[in-house]
């Protein structure tokens, strides 16, 4: 089955010293990430383009008699109602999105939004990231909040030059500061992905009122996240009676399986920034 | 070996772009380690260890994890996949689905082992459960397509006098 080996040892041993100089060195390593993601962005950007079908119009029949062309006429009127119904649709959710971003603004602070398209997943999926179609180019930087209209989405972990990585709530690698939103209770803790897309609430002492169905959103606490973000919603509470915290399932506002265009904060508000002392 | 090279392009940017969403349960395969397997078995572990960074390096650019883990993952894959078969006694026509099955999981201790490494947390009990089994399951499937076809083009890619004809 096995032919003979085309590549010599020598080759071997220079791919090995190349893939450890970009390995274990971060300069080297950003250089060449910088290089291929020039690369690999426009390629992912322009596959990750989903065409829709376009509707065809047929207008060469003639008909025999009047009647036939006045019906061909009603057809034509009933088809361009239907197109003019579904450009109203399209424009109902857009509005809709739209009133809800602006919801989002009026909220918090959040200062300017860049709109950016999803344009790859993490290949495997040991990590929930998404790869975003602005960078460097574009103001992004790292450590940037991403949020959809639903609510809060991520954080950017990795910047280039025309594009970016963002680490999406539900990875088990991301924290955020979230508060209960009812009046009645004010609880805090700190929500972290799962694994399996939803969200563990944790942190959250005992004696604060915590229910399901109560909805989460960002503290502010630490300064990455602007306050007043939706984070989920509480599916279940867990209390033990031997420990000091309690815990909670959440479920994620945004469908991370079906992300499309999101939102960088360019500036996050200096005031959620925690002062020393 | 350098046509080689737009396969593993074509194979980082499929799964990273194309696959998700048009997959089975929410699992993608690993494409490239499937090449990178079948060069290993087909040239041995020099070719599998040069095409295991080269994939490696390409993966790491679409993927969020730390930068090189997937070339370290990849190349001892390849490198596994050229010894295995050298040693091997007897070379049927399953030990390529063997082959590919065997490396995904030793790509996935890899992954974990190098996550652990970085610092970063990976739920491994889950991962293993819900995205490594069927992603060994689709590999193998793959495997059954990319190995006849990786092996046509190896015979074409080599020398008569290098392949011993």
């Amino acid at each position: 089955m096995r032919a003979r080996r085309a590549v010599p040892g020598s080759v071997a041993v220079i791919a090995i010293g190349l893939s450890g100089v970009l390995v274990f060195s971060p300069g080297a390593a950003f250089q060449a990430e910088a290089v291929g993601t020039r690369i690999f962005a426009p390629l992912e950007f322009g596959l990750s383009r989903v065409t829709n079908s376009v509707g065809h119009i047929v207008d060469t029949i003639q008909h025999a008699s009047e009647l036939a062309a006045q019906n061909q006429v009603y057809r034509d009127e009933i088809d361009r109602l239907q197109a003019a119904t579904v450009q109203m649709r399209e424009l109902e959710v857009e509005n809709r999105d739209l009133r809800e971003l602006l919801g989002l603004r009026e909220r918090a602070p959040l200062g300017s939004l860049l709109s950016v398209n999803v344009i790859a997943r993490d290949p495997l999926g040991s990590v929930q990231a998404v790869t975003i179609d602005r960078g460097m180019d574009d103001s992004v930087r790292v450590n940037l909040p991403v949020v959809s209209w639903k609510g809060l989405a991520g954080r950017v972990v990795e910047v280039h030059p025309t594009s970016a990585k963002v680490l999406l709530i539900t990875d088990v690698n991301s924290a955020v500061s979230v508060r209960i939103q009812d009046p009645a209770s004010r609880a805090t803790g700190v929500i972290r992905g799962v694994g399996d897309g939803r969200l563990l609430l944790q942190y959250v002492p005992r004696t604060d009122l915590l229910r399901t169905e109560d909805v989460a959103i960002t503290s502010g606490i630490g300064g990455i996240f602007p306050s007043g973000v939706l984070v989920g919603r509480v599916l279940q509470v867990r209390q033990r009676d031997v420990e000091v915290f309690q815990e909670a399932l959440v479920e994620p506002a945004v469908d991370v399986r079906n992300l499309e265009r999101l939102y960088v904060l360019l500036r996050p508000p200096q005031a959620s920034t925690p002062t020393p002392g | 070996m350098l046509w080689l090279l737009p396969i593993l392009f074509a194979a980082a940017i499929l799964q990273s772009v194309a696959l998700p969403g048009a997959i089975l349960l929410g699992v993608r395969p690993d494409l490239v380690l499937v090449v990178v397997v079948s060069w290993g078995l087909l040239r041995g572990w020099e070719d599998g260890l040069v095409v295991g960074l080269v994939g490696g390096l390409m993966t790491d650019l679409t993927a969020a994890t730390p930068f090189g883990i997937n070339i370290v993952r990849l190349g001892v894959v390849g490198v596994a996949a050229g010894l295995a078969m050298q040693r091997l006694a007897h070379q049927g026509p399953l030990v390529p689905f063997a082959a590919a099955a065997v490396g995904t999981l030793l790509g996935f201790a890899l992954m974990v082992l190098g996550m652990q490494a970085t610092r970063w947390a990976l739920p491994w009990e889950y991962s293993l459960v819900f995205q490594e089994l069927p992603r060994v399951v689709l590999n193998t499937v793959i495997m059954a397509v990319a190995f006849p076809a990786l092996r046509a083009l190896s015979r074409r890619g080599v020398a008569p006098e290098e392949a011993g004809v």
